[in-house]
């Protein structure tokens, strides 16, 4: 089962940084993470620290849908969203199932994964706008960070199976394509986004009204 | 089962406001009042600002009616907390008195906290902020020895916490990037922890907004000049402190961990409370706060798509106490007393390079002017032929610290 939000309590585990303080017994030990590497010929750390990103961001971005598909007033972007919390929650298990094969806890949130983490939750805090336009624009507004977050998703989904096509031959490079394939899950629905954003705001600028 | 204020029922948000009558409380009685229920009242004032200011700041970055009239609701109730705690200080308790309180907060509450606190870098940076608020109290219990005469200061600290010197103020001004701390991570910090630094900041900034305040008020220009030297390493010092907050939380998630923290806090200052009025004001208090917190988390569910049962504790940790701290604080001032800061990390003074930027500090302020917080302690000793101490555990526990030889065992 997918967590969506990372915590000591649901066993959040990290690498300490210049500025950050990561509790002893939480903190995953360079070793660690640089043997993941080693049989595929891969910088180990580097992996772990996308994998991890890419993992915090599917987290975000589902919780986000969540907020979205609550929020929405329209039926049919009601069921995008709907539909992108089951994407990107099987996104989080992929991910999640990776850190396992490669022996990392699976709450493992690196450096990058806090970056990517603040990345995504700053374009969830768009419709804090709410008040600037329209209840029509707000609803536009859920769609395009919906769109921006996609946007990701796929490029993630893309990096991830680069690095595994660099990997030689392995227990990671097998993990690593089991993950690319898991990844592909709802990737029409990620990229049906842009269109649908072309469709409303094509709808919108035929409306009447100002 | 622990407490956990999201299982709990607490009072309708729409039936917390309360008339002037009710908010403006009797004072409780300055000279029999216990001396941690005075400091309790001290925190509780500090938490409700910090909760009552962040709450503002959220509401400037948005414009969405629904969060800005919640976050308005919640704030009005927060402020009416906040007026009731701090109308229970008396206007009969001056100023200095005031202070001397809010030393012994913050030297009680910071103990505590470093002794109870499970990540060994957050607890460095208790202790370290320890010795120096303890210098504080030393200082301004001369202080108000030279202004309002003897016995004052025991009248408000008791016999519960020790006054003798700590890490002397003097040495305590350093360069502004060596008050910079790093931080929790939010993924893996002990819940403990977040409310630890939380308190602290709130704490430390209500110390640095009084002195801030209340140092011009006074017309001899040694109490002037002592109130604006501390009010500048209480700027250090909430520097310090909020350093230790995950910039990662956002908005809605800071929202929720400052009402959790409150009630956390109204919930573990019931459990000592030996005044039953006061007792149950902190009760009145929790169910208040245990509405917040699940308004905060109805936000938090609605914005971000995060149940907040995922993000707080299934029960809250150990309370927090005001306790005697005396032999905690002697042990810290015996191994730490030398200690500065270079960068984020606490190293020995005398580890420091010639040219380090904490020299260059010192002289800037130092150099060449009577600095208050000596200049205190020489008029105390000229006029009573020593300083004031109030030590009930023996000789100070450095050496050099130990002005006189009874100055260490005996109370003035």
């Amino acid at each position: 089962m997918a967590t969506l939000i990372v915590t000591k309590d649901s066993g959040g585990a990290g690498r300490s940084e210049s500025m950050t303080v990561v509790p002893p017994g939480s903190e995953v030990p360079l070793p660690a993470l640089q043997a993941l590497g080693d049989l595929a010929g891969l910088k180990g750390v580097v992996v772990a620290d996308l994998i991890s990103a890419q993992a915090m961001h599917a987290r975000v971005s589902a919780r986000f849908a969540c907020s979205a598909a609550e929020k929405s007033k329209v039926g049919e972007l009601r069921k995008v969203h709907q539909a992108l919390i089951n994407i990107y929650t099987s996104h989080v298990a992929a991910l999640e199932s990776l850190f396992d094969e490669l022996e990392l806890p699976r709450g493992y949130v690196s450096p990058g994964g806090r970056v990517a983490a603040f990345l995504a939750q700053s374009l969830g805090q768009a419709p804090l706008l709410a008040g600037s336009v329209t209840p029509e624009w707000t609803e536009l507004t859920l769609l395009e960070v919906a769109l921006a977050l996609a946007e990701r998703s796929l490029a993630d989904a893309l990096a991830l199976a680069a690095i595994a096509a660099s990997a030689q031959t392995s227990s990671t490079r097998s993990a690593l394509d089991k993950a690319v394939t898991a990844l592909a899950a709802g990737k029409a629905t990620l990229e049906g986004l842009r269109e649908l954003r072309a469709h409303c705001l094509a709808a919108v600028a035929k409306s009447k009204g100002t | 089962m622990g407490f956990n204020p999201l299982t709990e029922q607490g009072i309708p948000l729409g039936k917390q406001i309360r008339n002037w009558r009710e908010l403006n409380i009797q004072p409780f009685d300055k000279r029999d009042v216990h001396p941690y229920t005075r400091a309790r009242v001290i925190v509780m004032n500090g938490i409700e600002v910090e909760s009552i200011l962040s709450s503002h700041q959220f509401a400037r970055h948005t414009d969405d009616w629904e969060v800005k009239t919640r976050l308005a609701l919640m704030r009005r109730a927060d402020q009416q907390q906040q007026k009731v705690v701090n109308w229970l200080l008396p206007g009969d308790q001056s100023v200095l008195e005031t202070t001397l309180a809010y030393e012994q907060v913050a030297i009680d509450l910071t103990a505590w906290l470093a002794r109870t606190e499970p990540d060994p870098y957050l607890k460095q940076v208790l202790d370290f902020g320890l010795l120096e608020d303890f210098d504080h109290l030393y200082r301004y219990a001369n202080l108000i020895d030279l202004i309002e005469g003897p016995h004052r200061v025991t009248e408000i600290v008791g016999d519960l916490t020790e006054v003798m010197p700590g890490r002397p103020t003097i040495v305590e001004h350093r360069h502004p990037y060596d008050e910079v701390r790093r931080h929790f991570d939010s993924h893996t910090v002990d819940p403990l922890s977040r409310m630890h630094a939380m308190t602290i900041v709130a704490a430390e900034q209500q110390t640095m907004n009084f002195y801030m305040n209340v140092g011009p008020m006074y017309v001899p220009r040694l109490a002037r000049g002592l109130y604006l030297e501390i009010a500048e390493i209480e700027e250090q010092h909430v520097t310090q402190y909020e350093s230790l907050l995950d910039p990662l939380d956002s908005w809605f998630q800071r929202e929720l961990f400052h009402h959790y923290n409150e009630c956390y806090l109204y919930w573990s200052f019931m459990q000592d409370e030996v005044d039953p009025r006061i007792r149950d004001l902190w009760e009145l208090h929790l169910m208040m706060e245990i509405e917040h917190v699940r308004v905060a988390g109805e936000l938090l569910k609605r914005h971000e798509g995060v149940d907040p049962q995922q993000l707080l504790p299934a029960e809250m940790p150990e309370p927090t106490r005001f306790q005697d701290n005396k032999h905690y604080i002697r042990e810290v001032l015996a191994a730490q007393i030398d200690l500065t800061a270079r960068g984020t990390e606490f190293v020995p003074v005398q580890s420091l390079p010639p040219d380090a930027r904490y020299f260059k500090y010192q002289k800037a302020v130092n150099e060449g002017v009577a600095v208050p917080s000596e200049k205190v302690i020489e008029e105390h000793v000229k006029q009573f032929g020593h300083d004031f101490r109030a030590t009930t555990e023996g000789p100070h526990p450095v050496e050099s610290l130990r002005s006189r030889p009874e100055a260490d065992d005996t109370e003035e």
